[in-house]
């Protein structure tokens, strides 16, 4: 009885996501049969064949590298300059009155603003990665330094008392209550690293990216292109959330 | 140097927990703090471990003493094993003794929310102890050990008492019982 259960719930596990995509495709197909124009709007089929060609040349894959590479840069030091301020804005509360403002201020900033801005300073290659970097920034520095400041004030008490080290204020008191909000950062940031970084290219057009490719579709009125390519974002964008979840799960099992 | 509390008065958000209230406490031995609850007994304990200033008065003698401290509330830490919450205060070889002292040692693997009530208390008190000291101040150290147990535990508590003072927070009269000297604090003021 329970096997039967447990084979229903897994093939539920299956079923139910297939199902969800045939529908949404379904709904695709109906709307490309009531628009009529490949222009307008490609079929799901065209867009995949378009897709399937493209990976053909090796110029898809060194684009999609070129364009993952820099928007994980931009993330990795987003990442690193986030948890190095939260740390110190959670632990110094001045701090923290100086640099909240320049952070609240960037988190509200159209990101178009500082794309035009980065494209004057920055190399075409440095605008994307910038432009990540500063989408993941305050989202990391404000989970850490909430993390820092939500931990349990019993436990930092009961350190005290029994003179922990820094060593282990940090790592047995600090970072078990930081965790959970750097991870839920982490996954949050990366989803607008990705947009943020793909609209930078976009603007900026390095020589091998997807924003280019993106970018000359619209040019060029080639709508299956772009959809295309967009589909490739979203896939490559899954796929670097997953490992990140992983990667992470296994920081979380620790 | 006997630790002398003169004239120590202390309010949270303008109530009076403690009005001028002065008192010696010897430097070995057990002493009991007695009262109802809201009289102000944990607030006296926090402020003879230096965790809160009195708004008036002072605390002498307790210049370079050690003080433990086992807190109302376990305050174990949630993502170590009973072993790793003694150890990081009182280091491994007083863990080990302390953990078996204590009957808790075939739990040490165990993180916290694993453990019963009384478990982890019994953590607590292990941690205060290996940590060691020269005053160990007891919030209800004994809630949720059943009778026979607390009869086992005792003791220890005494023999450490030899040593130190031991200044215990209690509504039990047997526990008051082996106290050399206690003050009983009212909530009239």
């Amino acid at each position: 009885m329970n096997f039967i259960m447990k084979a229903e719930r897994k093939s539920l596990t299956v079923l139910r996501p297939l199902a969800v995509t045939l529908f949404w495709l379904g709904v695709w197909q109906l709307a490309f049969f009531l628009v009529k124009s490949e222009l307008l709007l490609p079929s799901p089929g065209q867009t995949a064949l378009r897709l399937f060609e493209l990976m053909q040349t090796e110029g898809f894959w060194l684009k999609s590298l070129s364009s993952l590479l820099r928007i994980v840069k931009g993330f990795s030091l987003g990442v690193i300059t986030g948890v190095v301020l939260g740390v110190l804005t959670g632990r110094f509360r001045l701090l923290r009155a100086f640099v909240s403002p320049a952070l609240n201020t960037i988190k509200a900033t159209p990101v178009a603003s500082f794309i035009i801005l980065a494209l004057i300073w920055l190399t075409k290659d440095g605008v994307p990665v910038f432009i990540s970097f500063l989408m993941v920034l305050p989202i990391i520095w404000s989970n850490v330094a909430q993390g820092i400041e939500e931990t349990d004030k019993n436990l930092l008490e009961m350190a005290r008392v029994f003179n922990f080290s820094r060593k282990n204020l940090a790592l047995k008191v600090y970072l078990p209550s930081v965790r959970p909000y750097f991870l839920a950062g982490c996954t949050t940031a990366l989803g607008f690293a990705w947009k943020a970084g793909i609209a930078a290219e976009i603007l900026s057009l390095p020589l091998k990216s997807i924003g280019k490719e993106l970018y000359n579709s619209k040019i060029y009125l080639e709508t299956t292109d772009l959809f295309a390519w967009s589909v490739a974002v979203i896939t490559l964008s899954i796929i670097l959330e997953k490992l990140l979840v992983f990667l992470l799960g296994k920081i979380k099992s620790k | 140097m006997a630790i002398k509390i003169e004239n120590i008065s202390k309010s949270y958000e303008g109530k009076k927990v403690i009005y001028n209230l002065s008192f010696e406490l010897p430097e070995k031995g057990i002493f009991c703090l007695l009262g109802e609850s809201g009289s102000g007994k944990t607030t006296l304990l926090r402020l003879i471990a230096g965790l809160e200033e009195p708004d008036s008065g002072k605390i002498t003698g307790l210049e370079d003493k050690k003080i433990s401290f086992v807190f109302q509330e376990d305050r174990l830490l949630p993502g170590s094993t009973a072993f790793e919450n003694v150890a990081l205060a009182g280091g491994a070889e007083a863990a080990k003794l302390w953990l078996e002292r204590l009957e808790i040692d075939q739990a040490e693997a165990q993180k916290p929310c694993t453990l019963s009530g009384g478990m982890c208390r019994r953590v607590a008190l292990a941690r205060a102890l290996a940590f060691g000291g020269d005053v160990l101040l007891l919030d209800e150290p004994f809630k949720g050990y059943d009778i026979e147990l607390k009869k086992r535990i005792i003791p220890y508590i005494v023999e450490f008492s030899q040593n130190a003072l031991v200044v215990l927070v209690t509504h039990d009269e047997s526990e008051a019982a082996l106290a050399g000297g206690s003050i009983y604090l009212s909530k009239d003021r």
